[in-house]
């Protein structure tokens, strides 16, 4: 919920803050400020996080009519592993326990590049109140570090109990923390509509699927799978746009 | 050396007597098109030439011509006739075995005109590609520096492993398990086959300097008829011509030292556990008694400067006749401390701790006249190293390091860690591969013209410095780490192949264009490899022409094809068949079972076993492709064929004998002399005492590719391609043979394992592509391959085959199961009338009690079938043993042991970027402007590292897949142009593993997928006492940086 407060807010004051002018220079270089929201897809939802928040910013080079392109960078952060609900079966009992100290999260810093391919009438680009749909289609590195840690050794024979001839599981037993961390190539592809504001302040609604190679390792202790070799998420994202000045 | 001048001289004189006037079939590509006038009428008569190669056409009545022969590279093309502006087309491609096709439209002129020139277009898509090829060009290998070596450039092709194993689309590895052939890809220089298939699973041998690379192609989806014996693909290298300018090539890298390991240094790693006392002055300060040398100390392996030089020049011998030499040596820092520290990163980067190393090619290419081209050339790699290092020479030589107290290293659980430098206990061995060739291409017509290779390629394996006897190991104070000792052991292997190939070409009509010849390779190769494992455990493997050691088995090869590739108007049919002759030559054993008979038990025993001619493989193999465009700018194809393998000759001819005893002195002369060398050995037992096989097929693969090239935006040009490939009759070592000795009644008779045809294989794949060339100052390569798939064995073909001699056979005198020594040498002695009584009561009884049982029941059943050898057909008997021999042959199915499949996931990216030379600001440093000339490198790659059984908690196993590895080079340079751009000078840097990736190699694959756990578990003692003994497993090296010089005219 938190989330979408933010991106609500965020468009408001980038629609008070449109001014109203018009230009059609576009071999020129602008910014690009993003905050998204992010829905992890396939394996990665099913098994490991269901959300986050995404923000960046890139640079902007508008090369001709048609395309532009976009350097950027984002970064996001799932804190909501599943596994830290999950249970595991002792062997010892075959009882369900859970791991109270556990604790999942993944950051991934990425550095992309995008090519934005413009749809429709171009005509009155950079004019207010001008709309642009394109397509948008890239690639990049993303750094992703997945941590675990705080989980109960599953494997363990467990600890004496006095009068008893069945062990209790020793809690304090824990796996070292895991990290799996890797500059992951990815691509991605999506589309979006671009509402000027004026004629070098933008709107941008974008939609954008990404595909990362790389794996998360399982922990079928806790019921959940592996993800190899494509990490998948899908983006839902606002952005504002600043342009140099087209008057040249 | 001797050897090669004679030989090169040989070649020189073959020539001359086959001469009388160039484009190997194979090595060069085709030029066709059409000259018009500007209303599209055709020029009859009207000159296409080839700048700088003296080749040309004439167009006939419909405007066609047609230029064969042409060498691959980037051409200007030149269209004349009177009356008419001349025009030249510049960048035209020419690919080998690739239609170009290039049209004219000339325009009239009444007056001179100058010259129109107009680029090339490059063509979207090869529209005759009927199969899954790939090229690289030496303007693409030059622009990617990047990748190092001619075998590494070949892995980046899609469908080709990235590992280096010699491997398409999940095929197999020379040598594998499941197939032990010389490899499933063939490998030709020059049109000339780097023959593999009798290195008992060497990898094949790829040394090519990169700087002299001018073009590679990679075939994965299937194979012209003219090429045979592999069942993947062919990769196909062309070397440059020498030049008619001088010009020369040269670089040199330099690697900064530091620690080229994960985790902690050798000497401090937690592998070691509580053993290293650093800091204990007894102990560091310890000397071995026997020669006072200080024992432990540290090698400072970690502080090594590593050196690469590779270079080549070229230029004219006269004005038909120019020259190329290349040579390339390193001298690198080990990654760990090995029993010499230095050596060199082989063609597929795995490192070898090498005393000297060299590798080179040299050539001389004659133009002797406009039809006549003659190449001589040769290729070479030399590398000496202390035995016990060895990777690339033939399988398990390494073996003979990993034991304790031969070679320092990381075996033997890391007890190895403080020999000697500069040392082995089993001495030094040198491996040389040598390959002289002769390639002759005359134009008999401007439509046909044929190909000539000569050529010789050997390996020699040789071992040096060898210790006298193999000493019992040796070991500190504490009985921990081991110190120097000798060990005997030593490996000679000396493998040629003489090879004709004759390739006659000829555009028949404008739609067919035949090709037919053949190929014969005359082998000759001996390989004896012994091992005194310990004082008294020694092993003898070798394969010699019946069963004598160091006499070469010579097998022959003869294969013969036609093909025809019919281009007609919208679609292109590649039809082809061939025929391959394999005869072994030397004779075979009977039955590997008397290998276990008590009269012929021991490797000079067994020379006088009954042996039988060889069978000749007779084959065809048929295959067929077509493609048709789409649009312009796409085209799809369709290919199916059958292709086959042959065994390697080692495993054909191969002998396994051990003992745990010494030889005995016959002659009482206080020595083993020759005669009486190996005299104690005994057939090893069970595994693969092989002792030659004759009962198989080659194996066989059925392989199938739909693919489509879409040209989809400017220069981008994308590939796809789905393949299934059936692969069935594959070798594995499985069944097996026994020999009954009836003065043995209650022994369980050892058996020996031989080759057999009941493997099988399964692939199914997708592979992706997209390439776009150097336009626009940057270049993208991107290559994914997914193949599933499923091997096993099992079901069908397996059988034992056990043999019982009967009474008479006991009567003969053909059967005795001791020796006695008279005169030096053994003689059997004869058994007495009584033995002859109760062993032969035995014999008879035992054969009687055979059941007969046939059937299959429940699918895995078995028949037992008893006759004589002459009933079974045992070939090499006499009359006498064919009735007096028994077979109890056994068939059975053992059901389909299939390995439960798995994916397997493979992708690189290459990409480049470089900036024009008149880019950025006027700030010149040396006299190039500061941000022009720079290439940017980039190089990730991705491999699935293989695959597990997992059974989970409540269902059965299954197959799992381990995680990814993925690495990323970069490389930086920048260029200073001189001489008004006759040459430049090159600085660059090179980061390897630019992000420090981490991937797992050795790990608990169980715990790994139930807890996620790659180290040992939390409550593992060692674990806890000293940290991660596997602290160092990971696949990537650390981030290593490379820096150089390179500098070219």
């Amino acid at each position: 919920m938190g989330t979408w407060r933010v991106l609500a807010v965020a468009g408001l004051l980038v629609a008070l803050l449109a001014p109203d002018s018009g230009a059609r220079e576009f071999d020129r270089i602008g910014g690009r400020m993003l905050l998204g929201y992010n829905l992890p897809v396939m394996g990665l939802r099913t098994n490991w996080y269901t959300q986050a928040v995404r923000w960046g910013g890139s640079v902007v080079y508008n090369r001709n009519i048609n395309n532009a392109i976009e350097f950027e960078y984002h970064r996001l952060e799932y804190n909501d592993g599943k596994i830290e609900n999950q249970t595991f079966t002792w062997n010892e009992d075959s009882k369900d326990y859970s791991s109270p100290e556990s604790d999942a999260s993944m950051r991934i810093n990425s550095v992309l590049c995008n090519m934005v391919f413009r749809l429709g009438d171009k005509s009155r680009l950079f004019y207010n109140q001008a709309t642009s749909p394109y397509v948008v289609a890239g690639g990049g590195f993303h750094s992703y570090s997945n941590r675990v840690s705080g989980l109960i050794y599953p494997g363990q024979k467990g600890i004496a109990v006095e009068g008893s001839e069945q062990n209790m599981l020793d809690p304090s037993v824990v796996l070292e923390p895991v990290v799996e961390s890797r500059w992951a190539l990815g691509a991605h592809f999506g589309f979006g509509v671009e509402r000027f504001m004026s004629n070098n302040f933008s709107l941008d609604f974008r939609v954008q699927h990404n595909f990362l190679v790389g794996t998360l390792g399982p922990r079928e202790a806790w019921g959940i799978k592996g993800v190899m070799p494509l990490l998948q998420m899908l983006d839902l994202e606002v952005a504002v746009k600043f342009y140099e000045s087209g008057e040249k | 050396m001797k050897k090669c001048v004679l030989f090169l001289g040989f070649l020189s004189l073959c020539t001359a007597l086959a001469l009388s006037g160039s484009a190997w079939a194979g090595t060069t590509g085709k030029i066709v098109g059409k000259v018009l006038d500007q209303n599209g009428e055709a020029l009859p008569g009207a000159n296409v030439v080839i700048e700088g190669l003296n080749l040309g056409s004439t167009a006939d009545a419909e405007g066609f011509y047609v230029i064969l022969r042409a060498d691959p590279g980037l051409y200007t093309l030149k269209a004349s006739l009177i009356g008419y502006q001349t025009e030249s087309q510049t960048d035209v491609r020419v690919q080998a075995d690739v239609t170009t096709e290039v049209d004219f439209t000339l325009q009239e002129a009444t007056l001179e005109l100058g010259e129109m020139v107009v680029k090339a277009e490059r063509p979207p898509v090869e529209v005759d590609k009927t199969f899954s090829k790939y090229i690289v060009g030496a303007d693409e290998i030059e622009q990617l520096p990047i990748v190092r070596t001619t075998s590494e450039m070949i892995t980046l092709q899609p469908g080709v492993h990235l590992d280096g194993s010699d491997r398409m689309r999940g095929s197999n590895r020379p040598g594998e398990w499941r197939s032990r052939t010389g490899g499933d890809v063939a490998y030709y220089v020059d049109g000339v086959k780097i023959v593999n298939s009798d290195g008992a699973g060497s990898h094949n041998w790829k040394a090519i300097n990169r700087s002299t690379v001018q073009e590679i192609s990679v075939v994965t989806g299937g194979m012209n008829a003219e090429y045979g014996n592999a069942q993947a693909g062919v990769v196909s290298i062309i070397t440059k011509d020498g030049s008619q300018n001088f010009h020369g090539w040269a670089e040199y890298r330099r690697t900064p030292p530091g620690q080229k390991h994960w985790g902690a240094n050798i000497y401090e790693s937690p592998m070691h556990l509580d053993k290293m006392k650093w800091g204990e002055g007894e102990w560091q300060n310890e000397r071995d008694p026997e020669t006072g040398r200080l024992v432990h100390q540290r090698a400072d392996y970690d502080e090594i400067t590593g050196h690469e030089v590779e270079g080549n020049v070229s230029g004219p011998l006269s004005k038909s006749a120019s020259f190329i030499v290349s040579g390339k040596t390193a001298r690198k820092a080990p990654v760990y401390p090995s029993g010499t520290e230095r050596g060199y990163y082989d063609d597929i980067g795995r490192f070898v701790p090498s005393l000297n190393n060299y590798q080179g090619s040299y050539s001389v290419t004659v133009r002797a006249s406009e039809n006549v081209k003659m190449k001589i050339g040769g290729l070479f790699e030399y590398n000496k190293k202390f035995i016990g290092t060895d990777r690339d020479s033939w399988r398990n030589e390494r073996s003979a390091g990993t034991s304790s107290g031969v070679i320092r290293g990381l075996y033997d659980s890391g007890k190895n860690i403080f020999l000697p430098e500069d040392w082995s206990a089993a001495g030094k061995m040198s491996t040389n591969h040598n390959m002289q060739y002769l390639a002759v291409t005359h134009s008999l017509s401007p439509r046909t013209f044929y190909d000539l290779r000569i050529s010789r390629y050997s390996t020699v394996d040789d071992t040096s410095e060898i210790a006298a006897r193999t000493s019992d190991v040796r070991t500190d104070a504490d009985g921990w780490f081991a110190v120097d000792r000798e060990v005997r052991h030593y490996q000679v292997a000396d493998r040629k192949r003489y090879q004709v190939k004759l390739d006659l070409a000829s555009q028949i009509t404008k739609g067919h264009f035949v090709k037919a010849g053949f190929e014969f390779i005359k082998y000759s190769m001996f390989l004896t490899r012994y091992t005194g494992e310990s004082a008294q455990a020694r092993r003898l493997e070798f394969a010699g022409a019946q069963g004598v050691i160091g006499d070469p088995v010579k097998p022959q090869h003869l294969a013969i094809y036609a093909q025809d590739k019919m281009e007609f108007e919208g679609m292109v049919i590649n039809a082809g068949l061939r025929l391959d002759l394999f005869d072994p030559v030397s004779k075979f054993p009977a039955s590997g079972a008397y290998a276990f008979s008590p009269m012929y038990n021991s490797p000079l025993r067994f020379q006088n076993a009954p042996h039988r001619e060889p069978v000749v493989f007779k084959n065809l193999s048929p295959r067929v492709g077509v493609s048709h465009p789409i649009t312009a700018r796409s085209s799809m194809h369709y290919f199916a064929g059958l292709f086959l393998a042959y065994p390697d000759i080692y495993y054909l001819f191969n002998g396994d004998w051990r003992t745990s005893g010494p030889d005995q002195d016959w002659n009482g002369n206080g020595a083993i002399d020759p005669g009486e060398r190996y005299n104690a050995m005994r057939p090893s037992y069970p595994i693969r005492s092989g002792q030659g096989t004759t009962e198989i097929r080659p194996e066989k693969t059925v392989s199938m590719e739909v693919g489509a090239d879409w040209n989809f935006v400017q220069d981008y040009t994308g590939a796809i391609a789905v393949y299934y490939k059936s692969a069935k009759d594959q070798y594995h070592y499985h069944s097996d043979v026994r020999f009954y000795a009836p003065h043995r009644p209650g022994w369980v008779h050892p058996y020996a394992r031989i080759l057999h045809n009941n493997g099988f294989e399964e692939q199914r794949g997708l592979e992706f592509s997209l390439r776009k060339p150097l336009s626009h100052n940057f270049a993208i390569n991107l290559a994914y391959n997914m193949t599933w798939a499923q091997a096993g064995w099992g079901n069908f073909d397996a059988w034992f085959n056990f043999l019982y001699p009967d009474s008479m056979y006991i009567a003969s005198g053909r059967y005795w199961y001791e020796y006695r020594v008279e005169n030096g040498v053994e003689v059997p002695v004869p058994l007495t009338v009584e033995q002859i009584r109760e062993i032969g009561h035995t014999a008879n009884n035992a054969i009687k009690s055979i059941a007969r049982r046939d059937g299959n029941p429940g699918g895995r059943g078995y028949e037992q079938t008893r006759m004589t050898a002459r009933e079974y057909g045992l070939i090499g008997l006499d009359d006498f043993e064919l009735d007096h021999i028994h077979v109890w042959a056994r068939g059975y199915q053992t059901g389909l042991n299939a390995d439960g499949g798995n994916i397997r996931n493979q992708g690189s990216v290459q990409f480049l970027y470089l900036t024009p030379g008149d880019y950025g600001p006027d700030f010149k440093v040396f006299g190039s402007k500061f941000l022009a000339n720079w290439r940017v490198n980039l190089l990730w790659r991705m491999q699935n590292t293989g695959s597990f059984w997992y059974t989970p908690p409540n269902s059965g196993r299954e197959r799992r897949l381990r995680p990814i590895r993925t690495w990323t080079d970069i490389a930086i340079e920048k260029r200073f142009p001189f001489g008004l751009g006759r040459g430049d000078v090159s600085l660059f840097l090179e980061v390897r593993n630019l992000f420090n990736q981490k991937d797992d190699s050795s790990f608990n694959t169980t715990d790994w997928t139930n807890w996620g756990l790659h180290t040992a578990r939390p409550d593992n003692s060692h674990f806890l006492l000293y940290g991660d003994t596997a602290d160092r497993s990971f696949y990537n090296h650390p981030r290593r940086t490379e820096m150089g010089l390179r500098i070219q005219f």
